[in-house]
């Protein structure tokens, strides 16, 4: 193993070491230890990743090659499947791994001081450093099965950290929610990699992009569109979102890390990574594309109407999800690439600006009961500002790009119906983020029973300043990254370049942002009577889109309630008259048997004598009658 | 004119270390008045050491000796490895303060070694009498060490109905090994394939009764009733050992009978393939009811020994991998699991009992977890040795016919089943119970070692399973 | 085919189990039962019972006795030996040396044990 090999094996095991070490001496180490492992963990990590980014950089700007595909051997040779453990560091992998450790870091340091009062701390930087080790198995596999067992440990990951206040029942709910519906996901990618096993005979990426060519369209719209589902579960797209806004029940540093900047674009990795299967599966990849844009639009009308600060950010995180899935199954992957990475900037920074709020606030999350904050944390108010404009997308925040390079590839590649889905959205962000921040920040007075104070503390404010300046230049980014990643999408068909902005369609996308900061302006700011004239008359569908149009509900009758039925069925019937009748006519059987015995007056062993006379009789009396029929027929030699 | 035997003694070198261990043992138990019975089994654990020292240069030859009788190759050589595995871990839970050794260490110790050697000598046997010779030896030492409970009147029990069943079935062994010889002319497998080849009742039912007597040792259905009663009755290291180390070298008979006879046909083996989906059935369904771990251990072996002559379908060189694959799996899982036993009762037969371990998760949450996974694996879920061996096995079985297909819908059903089984234990452990802890003594490291070392092949072979399968 | 070999074993298995069937069946139909208390006694003919059927012999007796063939049958193979002992040569020499090595260790165990002392 050379060195590089060696290195990129360091950063995939240095959290996986953190989150060990902190299991099991946990309940030895001192507090503060448990914070520095972890932290430390990612803080390697993340120099480790920057160094590989920068070599492989360096050596591509000076016309080198260098390996991007490191091999470690087979891990289970079971003829005819074999299972080799490998890495792939090309530049879609890094630019993954460059935001899971560096924002993972950023956000581990965050925790340090939000965690600080909670009694399951060290518990809290196992799951996390945890979640980060597989959410970089799962970017860093070369093979689907590896991803397999990333995509699945995230899901856990995430599990427990939604679950983590486990003391509230709404948590555990949540967080049994938010595993069932991933791993419906699961599922669906388990059965892409039986297909893809089945039709393409491997499951590394490199045998099977290079033989995809040779499978017919069916056949890969199939793969392409059960990958799709494991996409959609895990990225909270419709229609197996309902998780996401559930999962905000968990501390605010995971849903800044696990919910909103990593594992939920996990899904638009998974697509970017498979675009030779979505290239000449073009059904499936529309299919995608219909599916982002349609929930980037559906996230965005629920996110005008909640109450909940992290919940509209919940809606948020799926609306510009949306947007990279729209983006990745247009063929746009770079795009799609490029507004993940300014959207782990700014949604990170909303998120743990709102836990600024919510923690001063003792834990309140209701925006009714907030307002006239602005003074009060100043910190928190600027951050949020930066957070916000970037994801209204004003220019030159980070936001503005990446989602201009969306709308852009959607009128290049000829999707008109989407593309003003994506627009109207953007009308949409610009209307509820700015709502979310009036009602936080101004609009009067302060409206709740607390004390609004501002209680600094350097772990969360740093890591906060760092992502708002990310934020602001984060768009600057367009160029390199568009540089790079033309390594990974070679021969991708439809993939857009990024870096160039059609200003026209900036203009105009830009100008509807302005009108809805306007909007909430006027509805917020200055008419308040206006707004209270709207509700009333938009009543009825506003009760609709409040509850999230009632998805869960249908889902609860649709698939809870029969399921239920079902169940209870089985448990009627099956449990009875088969679980349990086994053992009782077991038990049955063996006690005629041992009543049988007593009768026979010599106790067991005769039975057990006789039964080895019987099997020896009827051992005999197969071989003798098969062999006699073998014989009358002439098969055997006399 | 007699010619005398050419003998390679490094073929021989384990198995006469292993006698020299025995004798040393007992010269020692003898000269001295009171050596203390930790000596003596750490002589034993030092000699089974030896013995595996002696095997390493042997590895990956293919040597015979005494006229090509006793074979030392690349097929006995794991099962030799497990069988001293099995020796050393069974000497270590016998140090257990509260372990029945009867009043004879010395002989205890040493009737414990006679027995391996005759798994050795099985393991490596090419003729019908070096498989005879070795069953005997390992069988009449394991009658005696069954009733070493004494005073208990179970392992009275057990020992009777042992030796009693053992003896006939052995009879109908050495009654099919005549016929056998009788149709071959010759007592080496190698001359038995040509009269397998030709059929004939002569050939045919010497197998048939040949393979009873097998099957009697394997605990296959139907001949697998004694094996609950015996488990339950014998002291917890011995009934380790016979899990264990008499399934392996009763499998190395079977598995080199089986290629070596029927390499070019397997169709006379389609009784032995009826008796594993009978024995999955028997050994899942039984241990539903069962309530104390050691007689829930037998059904699970009867089971486990129903799964694993799903390795021997289809008969092909991975064949021989699986087999030693899932025997390994086998022998870390029951180890660490009777290991647990041991340990929590300090040796102590009690604490078999299944409510013995209400509430262990929360007093003694480290052993608790190390028996979960021992339970986890032996039914088989991932990340564990028996999910990889069961992969494998069922790989084998779905490339062998009908029969094999048959087979592996056994063991997935079996499975199923057994969820039921093993999950119940598991649940008493976190169910809530008052009970007190029992203190163990200093001797309670050494098991340690036992259950540490079950834990780390379970694990090592669950996820790096490639370890073991890249030099099989 | 009728002449087969398996023709015959599979006569031999048909036969064995009918006779068996007939031997066990027959009496049971033919035979008149008029059973009184003695008769149904399954020991001693008929007769009442006057002590316990399995006498108890002391194991020591079972131990004499294993004691016994153990080393009956070393010296059965003595004799085969010592017939070819010239032929065998140093080699034999030391074969029995062995032989009697481990036999005498298990010789003086037994009798340091007190196994030979009918206590």
């Amino acid at each position: 193993m050379d060195k590089f090999a060696a290195l990129v094996l360091v950063i995939l095991l240095l959290p996986l070491a953190g989150a060990v070490l902190i299991s099991f001496a946990g309940p030895y180490l001192p507090r503060v230890a448990a914070a520095v492992i972890a932290n430390g963990t990612l803080l390697v990590a993340f120099l480790m990743t920057g160094i590989v980014a920068l070599t492989g950089w360096q050596a591509t700007s000076s016309g080198q090659t260098i390996p991007q595909h490191f091999a470690y051997g087979t891990w289970a040779l079971i003829p005819p499947l074999k299972i080799s453990f490998g890495l792939l560091i090309d530049p879609l992998a890094l630019t993954w791994m460059l935001i899971i450790t560096g924002v993972g870091f950023l956000i581990h340091l965050y925790s340090v001081g939000y965690m600080a009062s909670d009694r399951n701390y060290r518990t809290f930087f196992a799951y996390m450093n945890l979640f980060v080790f597989t959410m970089l198995l799962l970017v860093m596999s070369d093979n689907f099965l590896w991803l397999l067992v990333g995509w699945g440990g995230v899901g856990l990951a995430s599990y427990l950290l939604i679950g983590f206040y486990y003391d509230r029942v709404s948590a555990v709910l949540a967080a049994r929610k938010a595993l069932i519906m991933n791993v419906i996901g699961d599922v669906g990618i388990m059965i892409a990699i039986f297909l893809i096993y089945a039709h393409l005979g491997s499951a590394a990426y490199s045998d099977v992009f290079a033989r995809v060519a040779s499978v017919g369209a069916p056949a890969l719209t199939a793969i392409g569109l059960w990958l799709l589902l494991g996409a959609v579960a895990k990225s909270a797209q419709l229609p197996l979102h309902t998780w996401l806004p559930d999962a905000m029940e968990g501390p605010t540093p995971v849903s800044a890390l696990i919910h909103a900047a990593t594992m939920v674009t996990a899904g638009v990795y998974l697509i970017a990574r498979c675009y030779p299967i979505y290239d000449h599966a073009p059904v499936a990849a529309e299919v995608v594309a219909v599916v982002g844009a349609t929930s980037a639009l559906f996230a965005a009308t629920i996110g005008c109407v909640q109450y909940d600060i992290k919940r509209v950010l919940a809606y948020s995180t799926m609306s510009q999800i949306g947007y990279m899935m729209f983006a990745v199954g247009a063929g746009a992957y770079t795009a799609g690439a490029f507004h993940f990475l300014t959207h782990a900037f700014f949604k990170a920074l909303l998120f743990m600006a709102a836990g600024i709020v919510i923690q001063n606030l003792g834990g309140e999350q209701d925006i009714r009961k907030m307002g006239g904050l602005a003074g009060k944390m100043p910190l928190a108010f600027w951050t949020f500002l930066i957070g916000t404009v970037a994801i209204a997308g004003v220019p030159p925040f980070a936001g503005f790009f990446s989602k201009d390079a969306v709308i852009d590839a959607a009128i290049a590649l000829h999707h008109p119906v989407l593309g003003a889905f994506l627009i109207i959205a953007a009308f949409l962000t610009a209307f509820y983020m700015f709502r979310l921040l009036f009602l936080t920040f101004f609009s009067g007075a302060y409206r709740g029973d607390g004390a609004p104070h501002d209680h600094p503390m350097v772990s969360m404010n740093v890591p906060v300043v760092v992502l708002a300046i990310l934020a602001t230049v984060g768009g600057f980014l367009a160029a390199p990254l568009g540089a790079a990643l033309r390594l990974t999408f070679v021969g991708a068909l439809h993939d857009q370049d990024i870096a160039t902005i059609n200003w026209p369609v900036a203009a105009g996308a830009f100008l509807l942002v302005v009108a809805g900061i306007a909007t909430a302006y006027a509805l917020y700011q200055v008419r308040p009577q206006l707004r209270e004239s709207l509700i009333r008359a938009l009543a009825g569908p506003r009760q609709l889109v409040m509850n999230a149009y009632y998805l869960d509900t249908v889902y609860h009758w649709l698939v809870e309630v029969p399921a239920y039925a079902i169940a209870d069925a089985a448990a009627g019937f099956f449990e009875t008259f088969i679980i349990r009748a086994i053992p009782l006519a077991a038990s049955a059987t063996a006690a005629a048997l041992g009543g049988f015995a007593r009768a026979w007056e010599s106790g067991q062993l005769r039975r057990y004598g006789l039964t080895i006379a019987v099997g020896v009789v009827l051992l005999l009396a197969w071989y003798v009658i098969t062999a006699y029929a073998a014989a009358s027929q002439g098969v055997l030699p006399q | 004119m007699i010619q005398s035997v050419a003998i390679d003694w490094n073929v021989i070198a384990p198995v006469v270390v292993l006698v020299a261990t025995g004798l040393l043992v007992l010269v020692v138990d003898l000269l001295s008045r009171s050596a203390p019975r930790q000596l003596l089994y750490g002589i034993g654990i030092v000699g089974s050491l030896a013995a595996f020292a002696a095997m390493l240069p042997l590895r990956g030859q293919e040597l015979t000796t005494f006229g090509g009788a006793f074979a030392s190759d690349s097929f006995s050589w794991p099962f030799d490895v497990l069988l001293l595995l099995t020796l050393t871990i069974s000497l270590a839970l016998s140090c257990l303060g509260k372990a029945e050794d009867g009043a004879n260490p010395g002989a205890y110790a040493a009737l414990l070694i006679f027995c391996t050697i005759g798994g050795l000598i099985l393991a490596g046997a090419t003729t019908l009498i070096g498989i005879f010779l070795g069953l005997e030896e390992l069988s009449l030492a394991l009658y005696v060490l069954a009733g070493t409970g004494y005073p208990r009147r179970s392992s009275q029990e057990a020992a009777l109905k042992y030796v009693l069943l053992g003896s006939l079935a052995s009879g109908f062994l050495i009654f099919g090994m005549a016929l056998l010889y009788g149709s071959a002319g010759s007592i080496s497998l190698a001359a038995m394939s040509h009269a397998a080849y030709a059929g004939g009742p002569l050939f045919i039912g010497g197998f048939a009764l040949f393979l009873v007597g097998v099957a009697f040792k394997l605990a296959l259905a139907p001949f697998h009733l004694w094996t609950p009663d015996v488990y339950e009755g014998s002291p917890l290291a011995v009934t380790a050992f016979m899990a264990v180390a008499v399934k392996a070298a009763m499998f190395a008979v079977l598995a080199r009978f089986a290629y070596v006879v029927f390499g070019h046909d397997a169709s006379a083996l389609v009784p032995l393939w009826i008796l594993a989906i009978l024995s999955m059935i028997v050994g899942n369904v039984g241990a539903i009811r069962q309530t104390n771990l050691k007689r829930l251990l037998a059904f699970s072996g009867i089971a486990q020994a129903g799964y694993l002559v799903l390795a021997l379908a289809g008969v092909g060189r991975g064949g021989v991998a699986t087999l030693v694959f899932y025997l390994a799996a086998y022998a870390f899982m029951n180890l660490g699991a009777f290991a647990v036993i041991a340990l929590i009762g300090n040796g102590d037969e009690l604490h078999a009992d299944l409510s013995a371990y209400r509430g262990l998760a929360f007093r003694r949450p480290m052993v608790a977890a190390l028996m979960m996974l021992f339970f986890l694996s032996l039914a088989g879920i991932p990340a564990t040795a028996g999910f990889i061996g069961k992969v494998l096995l069922l790989g084998q079985a779905m490339g062998a016919g009908p029969w094999g297909v048959a087979m592996a819908v056994a063991l997935i059903v079996g499975t199923l089943v057994s969820f039921y089984v093993y999950f119940q234990v598991i649940w008493q452990m976190f169910a809530p119970a008052d009970a007190e802890a029992v203190a163990s003594d200093g001797n309670a490291a050494v098991s340690w070692v036992a259950v540490a070392a079950g834990a780390v092949g379970v694990l090592l072979l669950g996820i790096v399973p490639q370890l073991l399968l890249a030099h099989l | 085919m009728l002449f087969s070999p398996w023709a015959t074993v599979a006569i031999f298995f048909v036969v064995a189990v009918v006779v068996a069937l007939l031997i066990s069946a027959v009496p049971g139909i033919f035979t008149s039962k008029r059973p009184n208390r003695a008769k149904s006694e399954a020991y001693e003919c008929g007769v009442p019972p006057t002590s316990a059927m399995i006498g108890r012999f002391p194991v020591r007796f079972y131990l004499v006795a294993m004691l016994f063939v153990i080393f009956d049958v070393e010296a059965a193979s003595f004799y085969p030996w010592a017939v070819r002992l010239r032929d065998l040569g140093a080699f034999g020499l030391m074969e029995m040396v062995t032989f009697i090595v481990v036999l005498g260790v298990g010789y003086a165990y037994v009798w340091k044990k007190g196994g030979f002392s009918w206590r």
